[in-house]
């Protein structure tokens, strides 16, 4: 009876708060909870991912040569493998000592488009998953690397469903998603710079799943010095 | 056993309930306030003139959240007495008719008078005369400051209405070059009037905001990119073409101003992802040292810093555990030598963004979807409970809070219309407060 009663408790439990959620709602707060919880978990068994005790100051304030103070996450690498690596920006600032300004770049004409297709991604992703956009950027980056005096900007847009300022930062991430892409497949980092357009420049101006769709996409810009 | 079931039946009633219950953060008292006809002598003819700065006192006071507005009506006009309403007032005569403040107004020779009286307390009080332009843009900021004036005297708080509201205002670029859609920095008044545009770019200006005020110039800083890589400007109101304020390769976005105006947060790709960094200024607005990366996740998109008000946490959106949520993270002091860990703030509803935090630390606006809309909510830390404030089936997004805590101005968004709305978060219906065309969005309001 008594084990009854236990089963028969969190059930009832269950049961009333499933009347205020609906199973995808439920799945994204359990998806939340589970990552939240198992971060705590791995943190009370000392493996920290997002803080850790430093040992001294020169590590915490980094090497006084670079630009800005880094947070020392070489530990996230293993945790993450299948994660874009971070890139650096190019060391070049555009306008100065030769770098093209970014105004200057253009979009690609007719003969050039075929190297520098448009690609597309998932709603509130910032990888590239489908196989002809991955060709295409396996393309763009075998043509970059024959063609060394070319610059190239990504810009990350996205569609209309999310906030204008989320979409300022998940422009950001997709156009640096594309550049890691093409960094790995051998194109010099400091020839690509990255710009966000958030959801402020739509192609498609309707509102259905294809004009999002079209609206979710990094189009590319190129100077040739 | 029975008492046991009875225990989770009556735990799941109280989660159950939990969630349709609205508590409202904070309630005011609301009071009727009346505000005579203007007094003219026979020589001033431009009645509309008059109806528009007595529009303006209406809105300001009956927006404060502390009085509601009495219509006019004859026989209480005709209880004033001039030239000094003073000598004859009769509190008894107002109480009678439950008005609890009057405000007596008289245009004489080009200057206006204006007397307040409080029926409860039997007090009143002459405030210096304002002398009218005749320019309107020039008389609502005067009528604007005599608001406050009043606002403070008869309700003890300070009133938002000589405050002003920046904005950005999107359309459509009218040339072949260039962006397809150009965004400026705009100002208004407090009630939407008097708008101007503040840069002109011609380019994409986003995410204003005011710096904390030092002197007559209020200062603000914007994000600004052309063709090129979104930077972080800072500019004045006098001045409103704009320096860089802060070095970094790479995109700077959505900045947000520490109360003291000593520390600039924003999102940055300089290392690769886009990142939460924090930048310390000094007096002039100049970088102090290098910016520190405060928070980046493999995985994970970070947005929208916003600081308490101590500066000693910041609030920011990340999808580092699934969907858009707003988490808290510590910003380390120089000798901290443990990188801060963020904790999850809201819990009740997916995809949320732009928070706020409130100049009195108590509370956090932020957006979140409700059945497929984006509503405005508010979470108050000291209950940690998390309130639906809005309603309606329009998108809405960028909550901005007012200096006194208790109104926030956002924007509706959709891909042809965003306009402003003002709203008192214990009074509920929200008021349109733009006009014209271009899509209104990303306010802020003055500091005080």
């Amino acid at each position: 009876m008594n084990r009854l009663t236990y089963l028969l408790c969190p059930l009832t439990l269950l049961f009333f708060t499933g009347c205020v959620r609906n199973s995808s709602q439920t799945w994204e707060d359990f998806k939340t909870a589970g990552r939240y919880v198992h971060r705590g978990v791995d943190a009370a068994f000392g493996k920290e991912y997002e803080s850790r005790l430093l040992t001294s100051d020169e590590e915490f304030i980094g090497p006084y040569d670079a630009e800005f103070i880094p947070l020392r996450d070489s530990d996230l690498k293993g945790a993450y493998a299948g994660a874009d690596t971070p890139l650096p920006q190019p060391k070049g600032i555009p306008g100065q000592r030769g770098v093209p300004s970014l105004s200057d770049f253009y979009a690609p004409s007719d003969d050039m488009r075929l190297y520098f297709q448009s690609v597309h991604f998932e709603t509130d992703e910032y990888a590239i998953k489908d196989k002809h956009d991955l060709e295409a950027l396996m393309h763009m980056a075998a043509y970059m690397k024959k063609n060394p005096s070319i610059y190239l900007v990504i810009e990350g847009h996205c569609d209309e469903r999310a906030s204008a300022s989320y979409n300022v930062a998940l422009g950001m991430r997709r156009a640096n998603s594309v550049r890691s892409f093409l960094v790995k497949q051998g194109v010099d980092l400091n020839r690509i710079y990255t710009v966000s357009r958030g959801k402020e420049q739509p192609l498609a101006m309707g509102h259905a799943p294809e004009d999002w769709k079209t609206n979710r996409r990094s189009e590319f810009k190129i100077y040739e010095k | 056993m029975w008492k046991i079931v009875s225990f989770f039946v009556s735990l799941s009633c109280c989660l159950w309930s939990e969630n349709l219950e609205i508590a409202l953060p904070t309630r005011s008292v609301v009071k009727p306030l009346y505000i005579s006809r203007f007094k003219t002598d026979p020589s001033e003819s431009d009645w509309r003139f008059f109806d528009e700065l007595r529009g303006i006192l209406e809105f300001d006071l009956s927006h404060g959240g502390f009085s509601s507005i009495v219509p006019i009506r004859s026989e209480l006009e005709e209880s004033l007495q001039w030239p000094d309403p003073r000598k004859e007032f009769k509190s008894d005569r107002w109480l009678k008719e439950k008005i609890t403040y009057v405000l007596a107004v008289e245009v004489n020779q080009k200057q206006l008078a204006l007397t307040a009286f409080d029926t409860e307390k039997q007090t009143a009080k002459k405030y210096p005369a304002i002398s009218l332009s005749g320019r309107l843009e020039t008389d609502r900021r005067a009528m604007h400051r005599l608001a406050d004036a009043i606002h403070k005297d008869l309700f003890d708080v300070e009133g938002i209405a000589s405050l002003r509201i920046l904005y950005t205002q999107r359309s459509k670029n009218g040339e072949d070059t260039g962006l397809d859609y150009l965004s400026e920095i705009f100002i208004c008044d407090s009630d939407g009037a008097n708008a101007r545009q503040m840069t002109t770019e011609k380019g994409y200006c986003l995410s204003p905001g005011f710096l904390p005020k030092m002197g007559e110039d209020p200062e603000f800083i914007y994000v600004f990119n052309n063709e090129g890589q979104s930077k972080i400007y800072h500019a004045s109101l006098s001045k409103p073409k704009g320096e860089p304020l802060v070095s970094l390769r790479g995109n700077q976005a959505l900045p947000a101003i520490s109360k003291k105006g000593n520390q600039v947060a924003f999102i940055s790709d300089v290392a690769g992802r886009p990142d939460l960094f924090v930048q310390n200024l000094d007096s002039k607005r100049r970088m102090i040292g290098k910016a520190r990366q405060l928070y980046s996740s493999p995985r994970a998109t970070q947005a929208s810093p916003t600081f308490s008000p101590d500066s000693k946490q910041i609030a920011f959106v990340s999808d580092k555990d699934g969907s858009p949520r707003i988490y808290l993270i510590d910003v380390p002091g120089p000798k901290d030598t443990v990188r801060p860990r963020p904790t999850l703030l809201t819990t009740k509803n997916r995809e949320n963004t732009s928070p706020a935090w409130s100049p009195d630390g108590k509370k956090l606006a932020y957006a979140a979807k409700v059945d497929g809309v984006r509503q405005i909510w508010i979470y108050d830390f000291a209950t940690m409970q998390e309130t639906q404030l809005t309603t309606d089936p329009e998108t809405k997004e960028n909550p901005a809070w007012a200096p006194d805590s208790l109104h926030l101005v956002f924007n509706t968004e959709s891909s042809e219309n965003s306009e402003l709305y003002l709203v008192h978060i214990a009074q509920g219906e929200p008021i349109l407060l733009s006009k014209g065309p271009g899509q209104k969005r990303f306010p802020c309001w003055e500091s005080r």
